[in-house]
């Protein structure tokens, strides 16, 4: 495991809940923090490594589902997963439609909550991946010269380097050797791994 | 206008076809009459009316016994205006006239009362010829308001014109307070158990993991049984707080007329009554001792068994529906109530368990209702029985002892 440690959050304003979850988190070797209010755990510090948030959905000052949107405006989206002591139907919705794990009803089965969090952990490391993924793609792209940009956008569209030197005016030598380039620079071995990696840039590729 | 009469929500009291003096009083003491109800629910009322139209409600009004002191005491009513106002201006389009009763009816929920119902005397408001065009208007405009805001309309057009009720759908929350009162205390009573009882379930899962390991990590494991040890005290003692919350203390009594609180509660519910089409009965004895008693807590007693009559009486016919309630010395001295309903009566198989937490016949009942309600009985030194009347219908027997002359 390179990983930095899992780490399994829980917010709860009930003390024997807390640790009745803490306890059974840490028997099966997660590293857990624990937090009486939402306010406490918004203090705290941020996880380096894949992370998942145990979250009950009735608190004081803050409201499990308040919190909830205020990680998401805050682009600190933790996977969640509810407890409730009594869950209605709106609830669950909102719940779940705010990219919620799971909502689990208070007596749960210990092996529901440990999957639940094994579910939030799996997709806050592929989070993770992905957005370093980008960092670096972003990076790459960021290094290209304007021209670069250019051929790389139309042979991710599926362009021939004939095509491509029509559209830039240019000779399809001058192509073939910014493609080489561009694609030293992006490090992509192949074709696949470079329109892979434009789909990552979406945001960027698209507005250009 | 036919047709607006027909819409659903638009109710047409009025009698077109007997004009003259007779309508003009009749129409009167229909005014009278929704202007008490609304006192009685705790509503604001207001009045558009000119000042003959005053004095003639004002006199109506005492005939069914809403006297100045009376008003005083609920303190809900206004009559507005003195001059009419002028037909053409623009504060009286029908839109604008919706939009104002709409704050007010916000007004009056923000100012404690529980509703709004205004008296709209068109005749006076729109000049004495109304062209039916701008009186259909004007309905269009009252129709759209919203309906479940707590708001009622009673629209007299003038001489030779029906007195038209605005009636929106019934209030939900008169009829659910009841219901609502029993779904809190529940969810609150489920959740201070529930709590405890999940963290001993997941410390007991926990502890078993921590036993299963190998090495078995056995302190661990031994705090959460320490956990679960204190967990189950905790919920043991929420239990305890529950029971003393219904066995009441002695704190908060004072004496009490048993037949005057029976009647605030009808007060309280009378738009489920009213809803439910359940007219009321009562047979008060004028010899009735005060009990010593916690009013809130008999009150919803009450509350508990009217609700539970209205909602038996769901099956039978509407014109049939009738809540009986008497007041009278036993022969034990005791004070007695007692509510009689014309539903089916009790079911002879659960009547032994009626009382029971936790029994219910209804499909979403928590069955705490009825026992809540025995406790609070047993709490006042007296007792909650159930039974059928003769006449088909189950009653139910409150007896509390009389409290002694201080």
């Amino acid at each position: 495991m390179t990983d930095p440690p899992h780490k399994v959050f829980v917010v709860d304003d009930d003390v024997a809940i807390r640790e009745a979850i803490g306890s059974l988190l840490f028997s099966v070797g997660l590293d857990v923090e624990l937090f009486a209010s939402p306010h406490a755990f918004l203090k705290s510090k941020p996880p380096e490594g894949p992370a998942c948030l145990i979250l009950d959905i009735r608190l004081p000052g803050l409201s499990g589902l308040d919190l909830q949107k205020q990680l998401a405006r805050s682009n600190l989206d933790l996977p969640i997963v509810f407890i409730t002591a009594h869950g209605d139907i709106p609830m669950t919705v909102a719940a779940m439609k705010g990219g919620a794990v799971e909502f689990l009803t208070k007596p749960f089965r210990d092996q529901e909550l440990l999957d639940a969090v094994q579910a939030g952990i799996a997709r806050d490391r592929a989070h993770r991946r992905r957005q370093v993924e980008i960092t670096n793609v972003r990076d790459r792209y960021a290094n290209l010269t304007a021209r670069e940009r250019e051929v790389l956008r139309l042979v991710a569209a599926g362009k021939l380097n004939k095509q491509i030197a029509g559209a830039l005016g240019v000779s399809e030598i001058t192509v073939k050797v910014h493609r080489a380039q561009m694609m030293r620079k992006m490090e992509a071995p192949c074709l696949i791994d470079l329109v892979r990696m434009v789909d990552l840039l979406a945001p960027v590729g698209s507005s250009r | 206008l036919t047709a607006l009469t027909q819409r659903p929500g638009l109710l047409d009291h009025g009698d077109p076809a007997r004009p003259g003096v007779a309508a003009a009083a009749g129409r009167t003491a229909a005014i009278a009459d929704f202007i008490r109800d609304g006192l009685r629910r705790g509503e604001r009322c207001l009045c558009a009316t000119s000042p003959a139209g005053t004095r003639r409600i004002r006199l109506a009004l005492a005939a069914v016994g809403v006297d100045a002191e009376a008003e005083r005491r609920w303190g809900g009513l206004e009559f507005l205006g003195r001059r009419p106002p002028k037909p053409a201006s623009k504060t009286l389009a029908p839109r604008a006239v919706a939009e104002r009763l709409d704050l007010a009816r916000g007004r009056a929920l923000a100012d404690g009362f529980s509703g709004l119902r205004s008296v709209l005397q068109m005749d006076w408001l729109l000049g004495p010829r109304i062209d039916p065009e701008t009186m259909a208007a004007w309905e269009v405009a009252l129709a759209g308001l919203p309906a479940d805001g707590g708001l009622r309309l009673l629209c007299d057009p003038g001489p030779g014109g029906a007195l038209r009720q605005l009636a929106p759908a019934p209030d939900p929350r008169a009829a659910s307070a009841a219901a609502d009162m029993i779904g809190d205390l529940t969810s609150s009573i489920a959740h201070q158990i529930k709590q405890p009882l999940a963290a001993v379930a997941t410390n007991a899962d926990a502890a078993l993991r921590w036993l299963d390991r190998d090495p078995p990590n056995l302190e661990e494991a031994r705090r959460g049984l320490e956990r679960i040890a204190r967990d189950g005290r905790r919920a043991a003692a929420a239990v305890d707080a529950i029971r003393a919350l219904f066995a009441g203390t002695g704190e908060g009594r004072r004496l009490l007329d048993l037949a005057q609180v029976a009647r605030e509660t009808t007060f309280a519910v009378g738009g489920a009554l009213r809803d439910h089409e359940v007219s009321l009965n009562w047979a008060i004895s004028p010899s009735l001792a005060p009990v010593s008693g916690d009013r809130e807590q008999l009150q919803q007693c009450l509350l508990n068994l009217i609700s539970n009559a209205v909602e038996a009486m769901a099956p039978t016919p509407e014109q049939h529906r009738r809540l009986d309630i008497s007041a009278r010395m036993d022969e034990a001295g005791c004070v007695l109530l007692e509510l009689t309903d014309t539903g089916p009566g009790l079911d002879p198989r659960v009547a032994d368990t009626l009382f029971d937490a936790f029994v219910t016949t209804k499909p979403d009942g928590a069955g705490l209702g009825l026992a809540i309600c025995r406790k609070i009985a047993e709490s006042h030194g007296g007792q909650l029985s159930a039974g059928s009347a003769s006449d088909a219908g189950a009653r139910f027997s409150l007896r509390l002892p009389a409290a002694r002359a201080a």
